[in-house]
């Protein structure tokens, strides 16, 4: 049958699929089907509904409204398109004498179950999270925002995976200039196929070769309903639990699920000390070394004897013994992402104690600098979306703190931060509310104000309705 | 390429604004809102002339050296008059409104010459923070390597934007202030003897030689002509704009007066202490560290930023009298040409110290810092009537 061998051609290996013949009356005909990505009870379903049928049918649309009633199935011409279907599990039907197909819907993936997500894990609050079927995450987050104002755009991407995207947003509060852009990035992309949601990325990003996030993703369907309805645009991607939102400002970084779930008062605290946890986890090693170096008489004589009698009999300089510190810390952190996990804890005790105890007992580093790398370490993980660029600034302000002192740490604080002030991607300036000041987006900023008290939108973030509630 | 980029922003942003009527977002069809502005004028007030300026002035003039700085003070304050006005009435940006007014070789002339002027007061600047962290912060400080380390941070200025730079002050202006308030406290807790600054003018000669001296310093509110056209104002920016400026001089005066009143009858003593931090009077003590210091040198971050507007504006000059947008290659440039000055021609700090108080600066310094201000006032008054008389022109045209 030429329809179906012109299917069949389109395949390099064309055993990949089945093709079932079969007669109903008079007619003959083909159904092809992708084994591994169709229900294999709808496949036999349909195939004994077709064998079966009582009625003398002769065309496909016949076909299609007495034999195949209870199955969605639309019919089409277009070889390509039919192939992509089936590629995708649909099931393809084709009968003599007819060059176009019935695309019957048969698709079925085995995905795991919604489970919390363990980048994100929390006390209080929902617990599920997305899972890399784009159906389902659509679906948990259509239950959050039952409103015909969310808009679902699909597209395409990948010219071999052909991976769906979705792209939503509310309609009435997301800006229209930002809808644009994002979706005129994300129609540029030309490449061959798209894995995971990090793909995207850097096509979505001002700056792609930037040290910082200028992205939100999240695994957690509350986190990504709550951004759509401060007018973001999130992009979900087929095969990726994990779901972009932008525009992106950098107090997202310091806000969690969880602070919506808890006291204001305990969740403003809460992100005081994400802030601060930062600052220790840039500057201490810098800062450390820079007053070991060359600001000694900045520190106070109680810390400065103790510190002396720490540091005496040192072979390292306090740069040389910070950096090698630092960059201990960073390898056992990384063996241990790596490795399994009934070796990872033997990784850490061999990294914390062994490693660590043994050479302040040896006299190769010193406790104060161990002291200060474990602080600084620990801050680290308050903001752990933005582990990966402050261990490399760390590292760097420590060279530049142990090689210019203050005046290089500085400078180089500025430099950071004047880049940072730069970033101004769809429209929102990325250090916003600090700069430019925007007063009333302080209220979950810094604070975390109880919710009466937001009666507006970010305005950090583009949107078309500032009032959110009365 | 930027300065499109910019441009096609700016105008994009301006027409969405329209609608938004700037009540949803903080979208910026400007590259620097008022509260930025307001900002800024605060730090240039008070960096530079809080900086090294009391130290030279007492040197000179020993224990009048507060009343010098404030007549400077009060000289900036005037010059940030006209600035301000022209800020506020002009909707187009500074080398525009030399390009329509001058003519296109007239404005680049005068660009040129605001230019070299820029690029003297960039060079004041980088010098005495050299001078500061040589002498008073790092031990074994090499100028010729540390200069890098700025430079690398002066040409991030000059590359990027001026709404960054402005969001930069604006961010660090809190922490700036911190560490005043800091020092205030230290200088009033550790108390100083305000009769040690009076009779006031007891040598006139020299009170006279030593303000002809130092007009070095004027001028700071000079590079706010980039804000012509490029801010976002709103009814009373103006009087905090005003305000700021005089806040700024008040701290830079009260630390002057404070100096003098430890210093000025002593004034060889301040040779080895370059700064208020070193003062050992005002320092908590060695118990719990230098605080005062640590906040000295916190502060001396304006310092950085001040210098950083004057290469940014250094390198704009440069762009328009050239006629490129290249803004990386011209903020090298303007780089190499800082480092060559600072480390070949200043190396000496008496040949620096000569060529900051020579007459031929005496008499340059305060006529840029008048004129650049006033020449913008004078442009945008002429634009604006020319926009008028053709606006008014063209409605009898359609009539």
């Amino acid at each position: 049958m030429e329809a179906a061998q012109r299917i069949l051609d389109k395949f390099s290996t064309p055993d990949n699929v089945v093709s079932h013949e079969f007669k109903c009356g008079k007619v003959s005909g083909v159904l092809i089907v992708q084994p591994d990505l169709s229900d294999a009870a709808t496949a036999r379903a349909v195939v004994f509904a077709l064998e079966n049928t009582a009625q003398k049918l002769g065309s496909l649309e016949e076909f299609s409204r007495y034999a195949l009633l209870e199955y969605d199935v639309t019919i089409s011409d277009d070889v390509d398109d039919c192939v992509n279907k089936l590629l995708n599990g649909d099931m393809l039907l084709c009968i003599e004498d007819e060059s176009r197909y019935a695309v019957i819907n048969a698709r079925k993936y085995t995905t795991r179950g919604i489970t919390e997500p363990p980048t994100e894990t929390v006390m209080r609050g929902p617990r599920e999270g997305f899972i890399e079927d784009l159906k389902t995450n659509l679906s948990l987050l259509e239950r959050r925002l039952k409103t015909p104002d969310l808009a679902i755009e699909r597209m395409e991407i990948g010219r071999k995976s052909k991976t769906a995207i979705a792209l939503c947003y509310l309609s009435s509060v997301a800006d229209e200039k930002v809808i644009k852009n994002v979706k005129k990035r994300l129609e540029k992309i030309d490449i061959d196929g798209i894995v995971d949601s990090h793909y995207l990325v850097p096509y979505i990003e001002e700056k792609p070769l930037s040290l910082f996030n200028q992205t939100g993703l999240s695994e957690k369907p509350d986190i990504v309903t709550a951004k759509l309805l401060e007018g973001r645009v999130a992009i979900f991607v087929d095969g990726s639990p994990m779901v972009i939102t932008v525009p992106f400002v950098v107090v997202e970084e310091f806000q969690s699920g969880e602070d919506y779930y808890q006291r204001s008062t305990y969740g403003t605290f809460v992100r005081l000390l994400r802030y601060l946890g930062l600052i220790l986890a840039l500057l201490l090693p810098g800062l450390y070394v820079a007053l070991q170096n060359f600001h000694y008489t900045l520190i106070p004589v109680r810390f400065m004897v103790t510190l002396m009698t720490a540091i005496k009999g040192i072979p390292l300089s306090p740069l040389a013994e910070t950096v090698f510190v630092l960059l201990l810390f960073e390898i056992i952190r990384e063996a241990s992402v790596r490795m399994p996990r009934a070796v990872g804890m033997a990784m850490s005790i061999v990294g914390a104690l062994v490693l660590g105890e043994t050479a302040v007992s040896a006299g190769l580093i010193s406790s104060p600098a161990v002291m200060v790398i474990a602080l600084s370490s620990i801050a680290l993980f308050t903001v752990p979306s933005m582990i990966g660029a402050m261990s490399v600034l760390r590292i760097l302000y420590t060279l530049i703190g142990g090689l210019c002192g203050l005046f290089g740490l500085i400078l180089a604080v500025l430099f950071t931060l004047h880049y940072i002030c730069s970033l101004n991607a769809y429209d929102a300036p990325y250090l916003a509310p600090f700069t430019p000041l925007v007063y009333s987006d302080f209220k979950d900023a810094i604070e975390r104000s109880p919710f009466p008290t937001m009666k507006q939108r970010p305005r950090s973030i583009p949107n078309n309705n500032p009032t959110r509630q009365a | 390429m930027e300065a499109t980029q910019q441009q096609t922003n700016n105008s994009a942003l301006g027409s969405e604004n329209t609608k938004n009527a700037g009540t949803t977002n903080t979208r910026e069809t400007k590259q620097a809102s008022g509260k930025q502005l307001v900002a800024i004028i605060f730090i240039l007030a008070m960096a530079t002339k809080m900086f090294l300026l009391p130290i030279f002035l007492i040197q000179a003039s020993g224990r009048d050296g507060y009343l010098i700085l404030t007549v400077y003070g009060v000289f900036d304050l005037i010059t940030l008059v006209p600035m301000i006005i022209a800020i506020r009435k002009c909707d187009v940006d500074f080398f525009e409104l030399l390009s329509s007014v001058l003519g296109k070789v007239g404005a680049k002339i005068v660009v040129a010459i605001i230019g070299l002027f820029l690029f003297f007061k960039l060079n004041t600047a980088v010098a005495e923070i050299l001078t500061f962290y040589g002498t008073n912060v790092l031990a074994d400080f090499d100028t010729s390597m540390m200069i890098i380390v700025l430079l690398v941070f002066l040409t991030a200025a000059g590359t990027h934007t001026l709404r960054s730079l402005s969001r930069l002050n604006e961010i660090l202006v809190p922490i700036i202030v911190v560490c005043l308030a800091v020092l205030v406290a230290i200088v009033v807790l550790t108390g100083f003897d305000l009769g040690n600054i009076l009779p006031a003018v007891a040598d006139g000669k020299g009170f006279t030689a030593a303000l002809l001296k130092h007009p070095a310093w004027v001028g700071d509110f000079t590079p706010l002509v980039l804000f012509i056209g490029r801010t976002k104002t709103k009814k009373y920016t103006w009087c905090f704009a005003a305000g700021s400026g005089v806040i700024g001089t008040g701290i830079a005066v009260f630390f002057a007066i404070a100096l003098s009143a430890a210093f000025g009858n002593v004034p060889m003593l301040i040779d080895s202490t370059t700064n208020i931090s070193n003062i050992l009077q005002f320092s908590v003590g060695n118990v719990y560290g230098r605080l005062d210091m640590f906040s000295s040198v916190v502060w001396s971050v304006s310092v950085f930023i001040e210098a950083a507007l004057f290469f940014y504006a250094t390198c704009r000059c440069v762009s328009f009298v050239i006629g490129k947008n290249a803004h990386f290659i011209i903020s090298l440039c303007a780089c190499v040409a800082t480092y060559v000055v600072q480390v070949f021609a200043f190396t000496d700090p008496m040949i620096l110290s000569l060529c900051v108080t020579s007459y031929a600066c005496a008499i340059i310094t305060p006529t840029m810092a008048v004129g650049i201000p006033v020449l913008a006032l004078v442009c945008g008054a002429v634009y604006n009537k020319k926009n008028k008389g053709d606006a008014k022109a063209a409605g009898r045209q359609s009539a």
